[in-house]
C-alpha cells in the first residue's frame, strides 16, 4: 500500500529523538500560552512562530503543528474552565463545558475534550493523507485562472463565516490585500506604499502584523476588560470519565468527527460552523435535550471532536492546493514562506519527508498532547490564577523579542506596535482582523496570477468564466455571496453567530 | 454551508457576551475617561447618527482606500492584456472606498451599536512600552530594554507594587538573555556599549 509506505516515511521522520522532541515542546509551550485567557489559537501561533525560525524546515512544521494543537487545546481549557473562548471555535464548549466545570467536573470535562480531540484528529489525519495526494493531482491541472478563482472561493468563504457584516469582512480582505502590496512590485521594480522608507521596499514582513493584529491587540482588550484583575477558576474534583459518561460521550465524539471533517474541507475553514453544526445536531439527536446548556457531556465532546477534525482537515486544502483556508492557516504558510517552503501541490513530490513527516506529526502532536495534558490540567488551573498583571508583562517581552530577532529589525517592533493599534481600532469598530490576515498572505499570490492569467488569455476577462474548472468555482464563489445576502440565511448566519 | 438550520444555541444563562446592539445607556451620561480600565466601565459614547460603530468603520475602510487611490494615482495602470504595477492598487482602493461607502451609507439608514468606550489606558501603554523597546533595544541593549519594557508596560494594567515589579522585571531580563542569547545564540547586544563594549 502506497499509503502506509508513505506514513511510514513520515513516521520514521517525525519519530526521530529531536522531531519528537520539538513535537512535544511545541505542544507544550502552546497550551502553556493557549490556556491564558484572551489568547485564541491564532494569537498563540502568531506569537510563538519565532521560536521555529532557527530550526530546520522539517523541524519547524512539525514544533508548529505541536504549537498549534496545543493552543487549540489551551483555548479549550480556557473555555471549560473561566468560561472565556479563546476563539469562536470553542464557544459552544463554553456553554455545557463551563456548566460541567461548577458542578464540580471541570476534570471530566477537560479529559473528555482532549480524548474526543484526539479521536477526532487520529480519524481526520488518516483523511488527509488519503485525499491529499488526489487534490494536489488535480491542483496541477491548474493554470492562474484557476488560482485566482480558488482564491476568491477561499476569500469569500472566509467572509461567509466571519460574523458581523459580509461588507466589514470583505473591507477586511481589501485592506489585507492593499497591505500586501507594500514594497517593491516584483515584475516592474515600482516601490508602492512604501512612505519612502527603505525598511518598507522588501514589503511588510507577516510576523509584526500577525502579532500586532491578534496577539497586541488581544492583550489590550483583554486588560480593557478584566483591569489587569486575573480570572476565576472552578474547583477540580475528578479527572477521569465514569463509564456513563464514556458511553453517552462516544458516539457524538464520532459523529461530532463527522461533522468537522466535511465541514472543514470547505474552504473558508470550518472549525467554527464545524463546532456550531455538531452541537445542534447533538441537541437535535439526543432524547433528553434540554439537559444541554446544564452540562451535559455530549455537549462538550461533539463540539470539542468537530473543532478538532475541522481545523485539521484545513490543512487539506493548504497543503494541497497552497490556499490557506483560515488566518491560522495563512500564518503557517507565512512560516513555511520564511523556511523558502512554497506550499502547493509540487510539495508531496518534492520534498515528500516534509509533508508525509508532517501529516504523521499530527498524529504524534495529538498524542503528545492528551499524555502531556491529562497530569497537567491541575497546573494549567493552577497558571491561569497567576494574575494577569505578572503575565502580561512577559509576553509583551515575548512578542518584542520575536519580532525583534526575525531582523534584528527594531522597525518590525515599530510596525507591530502600529498594527497593534490598528487591531484595536478594528475590533472597537466591530471589524475582525482574520480577513486582513487571508487578503495579506494571498495578496502577492492573487496578483500576480491575475496578471498572467489576463496576459495568457490576451487581455481578455471573460477567461476567469470560460475555463470549466474556474468558471464553477467562481460559480460556487457567487453562488456563497448570494446566499449571504439573502434575508433568511442571513438571520439563520445571525442566529448562529450570536454567542460571539 | 450558511444554509444549514441552526437552533438558537445559547441557554438562558452563561457567556458574558458584550452587549451588541443599541446600548441603553441614558443621555447625559458622560464616560469616564479616566478609569476605562476597570471592569464594568464600558459606558458608549453618544455621537449623532444612527449607527455610529458602523459610521466610523465605513470613513475608516472609505479613507484607507482613497489614501491607496491618491499614493497610487500616478502609477502605470497598463493594459488588460499587460496589466502593471498601478492596476492591482487602483482596483483595490477603487472596491475599498465601495465597501466604505456601503457601510457607511447603511449606517445612516438603519440602527446599530455605539461607539464602545476606548480603553485608553491599556492601549497607550502597552503601545508605549512597546516603542519604547524598539527605540531603546540597539542603543541601549536586551537587558535595558526589557527592563523598560516591562516598567511601561506595567502601567498598562492595575500596576504592581514595585517589589513584586522589579522581581518580574529582573525574572524577564535575566530569562530572555539566558534563552536568546546564551540558549539560542542570537547576536543581540545586552548591555550598553559603555558598559560592555
Amino acid at each position: 500500500m502506497d499509503l502506509i509506505g508513505n506514513l511510514l516515511l513520515g513516521l520514521s521522520v517525525s519519530l526521530s529523538p529531536d522531531n519528537l522532541l520539538l513535537c512535544f515542546g511545541g505542544a507544550l509551550i502552546g497550551t502553556l500560552i493557549g490556556v491564558l485567557p484572551g489568547l485564541g489559537p491564532t494569537a498563540t501561533v502568531a506569537m510563538l512562530l519565532p521560536l521555529t525560525f532557527h530550526l530546520p524546515p522539517v523541524g519547524a512544521l512539525i514544533m508548529l503543528a505541536g504549537i498549534f494543537y496545543g493552543s487549540q487545546y489551551g483555548g479549550s481549557a480556557t473555555a471549560i474552565l473561566v468560561n472565556l473562548p479563546g476563539e469562536s471555535s470553542s464557544v459552544v464548549t463554553c456553554l455545557d463545558g463551563h456548566a460541567m466545570a461548577r458542578q464540580g467536573r471541570a476534570g471530566v470535562a477537560l479529559a473528555t475534550a482532549a480524548l474526543a480531540s484526539l479521536f477526532a484528529g487520529i480519524v481526520t489525519t488518516v483523511l488527509i493523507a488519503v485525499a491529499g495526494p488526489p487534490l494536489a493531482g488535480v491542483a496541477l491541472a491548474f493554470g492562474p485562472a484557476e488560482y485566482v478563482s480558488l482564491m476568491l472561493l477561499g476569500l469569500i468563504g472566509a467572509v461567509t463565516l466571519a460574523h458581523g457584516s459580509v461588507v466589514k469582512a470583505i473591507a477586511m480582505i481589501l485592506l489585507g490585500l492593499l497591505l500586501s502590496m507594500v514594497g517593491t512590485d516584483v515584475n516592474s521594480g515600482d516601490t508602492r506604499f512604501t512612505f519612502g522608507l527603505p525598511q518598507l521596499y522588501d514589503g511588510i514582513d507577516f510576523v509584526p502584523l500577525a502579532m500586532g493584529l491578534f496577539g497586541l491587540a488581544e492583550i489590550i482588550a483583554s486588560l480593557e476588560q478584566t483591569g489587569g484583575v486575573g480570572q476565576t477558576t472552578a474547583p477540580i474534583a475528578s479527572l477521569w470519565p465514569k463509564r456513563e459518561d464514556v458511553r453517552q460521550a462516544w458516539p457524538a465524539t464520532v459523529r461530532g468527527t463527522v461533522m468537522g471533517a466535511l465541514l472543514g474541507i470547505l474552504p473558508g475553514g470550518g472549525a467554527t460552523l464545524g463546532s456550531f453544526a455538531a452541537y445542534s445536531l447533538e441537541k437535535k439527536v439526543s432524547r433528553y435535550p434540554e439537559r444541554f446548556g446544564q452540562g451535559a457531556i455530549e455537549g462538550v465532546a461533539a463540539p470539542e471532536a468537530a473543532n478538532n477534525a475541522a481545523s485539521q482537515a484545513c490543512f487539506i486544502p493548504m497543503l494541497s492546493l497552497g490556499i490557506p483556508p483560515n488566518a491560522i492557516m495563512a500564518l503557517m504558510i507565512g512560516a513555511m514562506t520564511i523556511h523558502g517552503i512554497t506550499p502547493g501541490p509540487q510539495i508531496m513530490a518534492k520534498q515528500p519527508e516534509l509533508f508525509w513527516g508532517m501529516i504523521a506529526s499530527m498524529l504524534i502532536g495529538n498524542v503528545i498532547l492528551v499524555i502531556l495534558n491529562l497530569p497537567m490540567i491541575g497546573l494549567w488551573v493552577r497558571l491561569l490564577r497567576v494574575p494577569y498583571g505578572y503575565l502580561f508583562p512577559a509576553i509583551l517581552v515575548f512578542c518584542c523579542i520575536g519580532t525583534y530577532t526575525l531582523n534584528n529589525s527594531a522597525f518590525n517592533v515599530l510596525l507591530m506596535a502600529l498594527f497593534g493599534v490598528l487591531g484595536y481600532v478594528l475590533r472597537k469598530l466591530d471589524c475582525e482582523p482574520a480577513p486582513l490576515m487571508l487578503g495579506f498572505v494571498l495578496g502577492p499570490l492573487l496578483e500576480e496570477n491575475l496578471g498572467r492569467a489576463l496576459l495568457l488569455s490576451g487581455g481578455d476577462p471573460t477567461v476567469f468564466a470560460t475555463r470549466p474548472i474556474s468558471g464553477s468555482l467562481l460559480a460556487v464563489a457567487a453562488l456563497l455571496l448570494l446566499l449571504m445576502v439573502m434575508p433568511s440565511v442571513r438571520r439563520r448566519r445571525d442566529e448562529a453567530f450570536k454567542d460571539e | 454551508m450558511p444554509s444549514l438550520p441552526f437552533p438558537n444555541l445559547r441557554p438562558s444563562s452563561s457567556l458574558a457576551a458584550p452587549p451588541r446592539g443599541p446600548s441603553p445607556a441614558p443621555f447625559g451620561t458622560t464616560p469616564d475617561t479616566s478609569r476605562n480600565a476597570a471592569v464594568g466601565d464600558r459606558t458608549p459614547l453618544r455621537i449623532p447618527g444612527q449607527a455610529p460603530q458602523d459610521l466610523a468603520a465605513g470613513l475608516l475602510i472609505a479613507s484607507f482606500g482613497l489614501i491607496a487611490l491618491w499614493m497610487g494615482r500616478e502609477w502605470p495602470t497598463g493594459t488588460l492584456a499587460y496589466v502593471q504595477s498601478g492596476f492591482f492598487p487602483r482596483m483595490i482602493g477603487g472596491l475599498m472606498v465601495l465597501a466604505g461607502a456601503v457601510v457607511t451609507g447603511r449606517s445612516l439608514l438603519t440602527h446599530g451599536a455605539s461607539l464602545p468606550a476606548w480603553g485608553w489606558r491599556p492601549l497607550l501603554g502597552v503601545t508605549a512600552a512597546v516603542l519604547a523597546f524598539a527605540g531603546t533595544v540597539e542603543t541601549l541593549g536586551l537587558a535595558p530594554a526589557v527592563l523598560i519594557l516591562v516598567g511601561l508596560g506595567n502601567l498598562a494594567g492595575q500596576p504592581l507594587r514595585p517589589v513584586p515589579l522589579a522581581l518580574l522585571g529582573a525574572v524577564l531580563a535575566a530569562g530572555c538573555v539566558a534563552l536568546f542569547v546564551g540558549g539560542l545564540g542570537l547576536p543581540l547586544r545586552v548591555w550598553p556599549l559603555w558598559v560592555s563594549p
